[in-house]
């Protein structure tokens, strides 16, 4: 079945050096520069959480903001993930089940939904399209109440399910899909698995979704930080704090100082080791998923 | 080879896949989620009930401990939830629509009518709650009644007294205020002298705070006629309060901030804030907040307007049983327990802070003994005093979360300068008029 | 394009997973905020005590409340404000760093784009509540740092001066997302249109506005339907905020006042009558800045 082992990979995007020669110039000084501030403004907030981290409650507020003081790293850390029984780890485990698994289950059922729309014919294609694109326009926060009321309804608030299952319907993964495999997915390619006597299934695995891998990134990427970034949704669900997200447990947290006047520090350390997991699956995954955006933007 | 039939063997390995992962997902959230909210049903062997319990009382694990150890057959989770206008009523609300609420939960006097009002709360009269009347302050068992069913049992009380950087007072050469209008003296000296000092903090988001300071003068936000509710939240009581901050709002004689915020701890801490007016309970958020300044905070009894003294309340909670329950009768017992108990009211008082509403309570060694952290002042005997001058006909209102937050949202407004207290006053009456009859209520102005 | 084949089952084995989830989790929602819009509650008696409320038919009175709610037409023009600003802001600034960044004369791009896209991996919740420790005078060191440069005491948290502050949290944690989809149509465009132009002498700058810019407008426009949607979404900053300033409403925006009004005030009718309203708007204004967009572009 050769047909279906080749694998078409999308035109490569011509790099800054193709284009025209490197120099030093007085625009590329003045260019370097702005950028330098830029920088600085977007990665200040960052040190400062990097440095706050390594201080105690009451170092923070006496010492020099942004530079570190007397090292309480240590019993920060250790006050983090043993403070009320240890939920700071059950936070992260919930949050690496909401985004991790719920992105995965996303892309799978979104590559799916748009792999069908792009490469079948059939009756109101079109239409269920345009209502699928419609889903991308309205916002997730006027659906999160009456979903809390509906879910109320059959008793399924304040479940892992009442935040995994609204998370799993990624609209904007199926028109990425869509966009995607209708580019980038030859009909021949198809056709040619088809007489080879592939089955439709085998066709979407081992065709399809190798094609896609691109455009698969970036919609679990982008999912990944949906359901990661996504406060209304659990703060309506959920009441049992062991079910939280991390970032519904640093906002609960800091709304309690007056109980405990420690959890200062630990929702600026737990901030930092939160925000970990994410930054590194960006950088990792991160030339996959800018040439998926590629296409999506451009069909726009 | 023959092309295959489509559709046929479509159940491949990828439906396989998305169906472990789900599955996976489902085991795990079912080995994680041991610690739900419903109450337990009692397992075949034992008979042993388990109660879940939201409370947000510094401390209250060691009475519901002690309950524990004491009761076998009855255990009670506790969970530690962050302060009821901080977010919990809320979520209070929403488990009782959604039908999940707790057994037990700690709300205060002021909210109970509106949880009341939605029915959350089982009536616990049938549950033989009569026969501990007797054993509380009178107005408090009054608060959690409606003819004869009581709808809570009352944990503590929150009579106001005026908390003070005694250090602080003597440097500057300031009077302790015995009334009002000395305050604002003292005030206006003080800011003169040390413009980076205030006296106090005036908090736009704490409604509940102004209520107390309110009811002090003589405040009637709510009565009931009949079947018809009685507002007067812009009478002339709380309009004397509220220009008298909108006065040292002006001046910049307080500082406006959030309370139970970091920015405010810090105040309280360095010397920034001068006096707290607040209630008993107040005397822990100190302690735990202001670790710093031990030893330099007295308490006096609150200001007066006029030759007559009075006092206000504020906050005081009660321990209610939620209408989802699946066993009021020990949810009851154990709300009883947790406030009429001797060794339990130690634990309230002593790491809670709270002041009992029992009288026995009142009486125990540990609400009457001189207190390390005020310089070991015996704080209490200020609020066994001042406690008696409480006005006890003062009501509140079946809406009293929606009234809260337009008051607040109107003290904001007014902090930022574009209307006054006074006019925030009006403006919160007509609001929860209009809201309360568009509800369907009853409800004329008086 | 060659015919396709009969599509038999196949395409609906693709669909029907997301498909069943979308009508449960999207469609379902919508149609219940609707029925639930359309009732309220009544009160009989003192309206204390159990079987004195009841929920009763109220055709069109809650959507007429809305429309007339003060404090709801103030955080609708709010957010207005908000969105007009600030989204322009920032997608002048992530256009011009991302036209900086494939330039040729800048130096250092893939520190600089890390470093512009590293506070998109930070969740909203946990920036907001990076920036409200930058924004107390009492801990922040950029107060402290401003206040020492000569401009006084800077209150980012004053009645005008908050809702800035929150656009400010806004850009910070959305520009670099944006700039990465400008920058990857950039990327998108072919070598040879520029060489031929610099052949000709044109300078960088012209390049950038003649050739570059018209060529990403398809992503620009996709930044900037994403931007309004979220803007008219906005919740989860000015709810943190809410922690540390008096000046933030708990009706400062419309999402807010239906949480508010769901949760805090036991309105569940009236609050979804807002998430409809509120849905219905940004829908409305979404699809029509898209159609306004590609009518243009199809003038042109």
């Amino acid at each position: 079945m050769a047909a279906v082992n080749a694998v078409v990979r999308p035109r490569s995007f011509p790099s800054a050096r193709e284009r025209g020669s490197a120099g030093v110039t007085k625009g590329g000084i003045l260019a370097t520069a702005f950028m330098f501030v830029c920088a600085v403004y977007f990665l200040l907030p960052a040190w400062w959480l990097i440095v706050s981290s390594t201080k105690g409650p009451s170092t923070l507020y006496a010492s020099e903001g942004f530079w570190f003081s007397q090292l309480h790293l240590m019993s920060n850390l250790t006050g983090l993930f043993s403070y009320d029984g240890g939920i700071y780890w059950h936070w992260l485990i919930n949050t690496l089940l909401y985004a991790g698994a719920g992105a995965l289950c996303a892309t799978l059922l979104a590559s799916a939904a748009g792999y069908a729309l792009a490469k079948y014919e059939f009756g109101g294609r079109q239409l269920i399209f345009s209502v699928i694109l419609g889903g991308v326009l309205v916002p997730g926060t006027a659906l999160a109440l009456p979903l809390y009321l509906l879910m109320s309804k059959v008793s399924l608030t304040n479940t892992y399910w009442s935040v995994f299952l609204p998370s799993i319907v990624s609209p904007f993964g199926v028109y990425l899909a869509r966009v995607y495999a209708a580019a980038a997915i030859p009909d021949e390619l198809i056709e040619a698995a088809r007489i080879d006597g592939a089955s439709e299934g085998k066709i979407f695995r081992v065709v399809a979704l190798r094609i896609m891998s691109p455009a698969l990134v970036t919609m679990f990427l982008f999912q990944f930080v949906a359901i990661w970034n996504n406060f209304f949704l659990p703060l309506v669900m959920l009441s049992n704090t062991r079910l939280y997200p991390v970032t519904l447990g640093l906002y609960t947290w800091n709304n309690q100082y007056g109980q405990a006047p420690q959890l200062v520090s630990y929702v600026i350390i737990g901030s930092l080791i939160s925000v970990i997991p994410l930054v590194v699956a960006f950088l990792s995954l991160q030339r996959f998923w800018r040439s998926g955006l590629t296409a999506g933007s451009v069909r726009l | 080879m023959k092309s295959s039939l489509p559709g046929s063997r479509f159940r491949g390995r990828l439906l396989i896949a998305m169906g472990a992962v789900m599955a996976g997902a489902l085991a795990l959230a079912a080995c994680s989620s041991s610690g739900g909210n419903s109450s337990a049903a009692t397992p075949a062997s034992g008979g042993k009930v388990t109660l879940t319990f939201w409370s947000w009382v510094p401390g209250i694990s060691q009475s519901v401990g002690l309950w524990n150890k004491t009761h076998p057959g009855i255990h009670v989770n506790l969970n530690e939830v962050t302060s009821g206008a901080a977010g919990t009523y809320a979520k209070m609300f929403s488990a009782l629509q959604a039908g999940n609420a707790p057994d037990l939960g700690q709300i205060e006097y002021a909210t109970l009518p509106n949880f009341e009002h939605v029915g959350g709360v089982v009536n616990l009269a049938p549950y033989g709650a009569n026969s501990v009347k007797s054993d509380f302050v009178p107005w408090t068992w009054g608060q959690v009644t409606q003819g004869s069913a009581v709808y809570a049992i009352p944990q503590d009380t929150g009579p106001m007294g005026l908390f003070y950087r005694a250090d602080l007072f003597k440097q500057y050469g300031l009077a302790v205020p015995t009334t009002w209008a000395q305050y604002l003296s003292d005030a206006q000296k003080l800011h003169a002298a040390h413009p980076n000092a205030y006296i106090a903090a005036f908090p736009a988001n704490d409604a509940q705070w102004f209520a107390g300071l309110a009811w002090q003068a003589g405040a009637k936000w709510f009565a009931t006629s009949g079947d018809t509710w009685v507002t007067g939240i812009d009478d002339t009581p709380s309009q004397q309060v509220a220009n008298f901050w909108q006065q040292l709002i002006g001046d910049h004689l307080v500082k406006v901030e959030p309370d139970f915020a970091s920015e405010w701890y810090k105040d309280l801490s360095d010397g920034t804030l001068l006096t707290w007016p607040t209630a008993v309970w107040g005397e822990n958020t100190l302690i735990t907040n202001a670790a710093p300044t031990k030893g330099d905070w007295r308490v006096a009894p609150m200001p007066n307007w006029g030759s007559t003294p009075s006092n206000g309340n504020w906050g005081g909670s009660t321990t209610v049983v939620f209408k989802d329950s699946k066993h009021p009768a020990q949810a009851a017992q154990f709300a009883t327990w947790l406030n009429t108990n001797p060794q339990s009211i130690t634990g309230l008082i002593t790491k809670g802070g709270l002041y009992p509403a029992d009288l026995a309570g009142e009486k125990q060694p540990a609400a009457n003994s001189p207190v390390p952290f005020y310089g070991g002042q015996n704080i209490w005997q200020v609020f066994q005093t001042d406690g008696k001058l409480v006005n006890t006909a003062f009501q509140w209102g079946p809406i009293m979360n929606t009234t809260f937050t337009q008051m607040s949202d109107g003290f904001g407004k007014a902090t930022g300068g574009s209307e006054t207290l006074s006019q925030v006053l009006a403006s919160t009456q007509s609001q929860t008029m209009s809201t309360m009859k568009s509800q369907g209520f009853s409800v004329k102005s008086g | 394009m060659r015919p396709r084949r009969r599509a038999g089952w196949a395409p609906v084995m693709f669909l029907a997973p997301f498909g069943l989830l979308f009508a449960l989790f999207f469609l379902l929602p919508i149609g219940y905020a609707i029925y639930e819009s359309f009732l309220k509650v009544h009160v009989s008696g003192l309206g204390l005590g159990p079987g004195t409320s009841t929920t009763v038919f109220a055709g069109l009175a809650n959507y007429g409340q809305v429309f007339s709610d003060s404090s709801f037409l103030q955080g609708v023009s709010r957010v207005l404000l908000f969105a007009v600003v600030q989204i322009p802001v920032m997608l002048l600034l992530a256009t011009i760093l991302a036209l900086l960044l494939d330039s040729v004369a800048a130096r250092f791009k893939r520190f600089f784009r890390l470093a512009f896209f590293l506070p998109y991996g930070i969740p909203g919740v946990i920036a907001a509540i990076l920036w409200s420790f930058l924004y107390l005078p009492g801990l922040s060191p950029v107060v402290a740092a401003l206040h020492g440069s000569g401009f006084g005491t800077v209150n980012f948290l004053g009645t005008n001066s908050v809702l800035w502050s929150i656009a400010n949290i806004v850009t910070w944690e959305y520009t670099g997302y944006n700039m990465l989809i400008i920058y990857a149509g950039l990327q998108a465009i072919p070598a040879d249109l520029y060489e031929a132009a610099r052949l000709d002498g044109a300078s960088e700058w012209r390049v950038a506005t003649r050739i570059k810019l018209p060529l990403v407008t398809s992503s620009l426009v996709l930044t900037a339907v994403f931007s309004i949607i979220g803007t008219l979404q906005l919740f989860s900053e000015p709810q943190v905020l809410r922690a540390i300033t008096d000046n933030i409403s708990s009706s400062y925006t419309p999402n807010l006042l239906a949480y508010t009004q769901a949760f805090t005030a036991n309105n569940p009718n009236y609050a979804a009558a807002i998430a409809v309203v509120l849905a219905i708007g940004t829908f409305i204004l979404s699809f029509g800045f898209l159609r306004l967009v590609q009518r243009r572009g199809a003038a042109v």
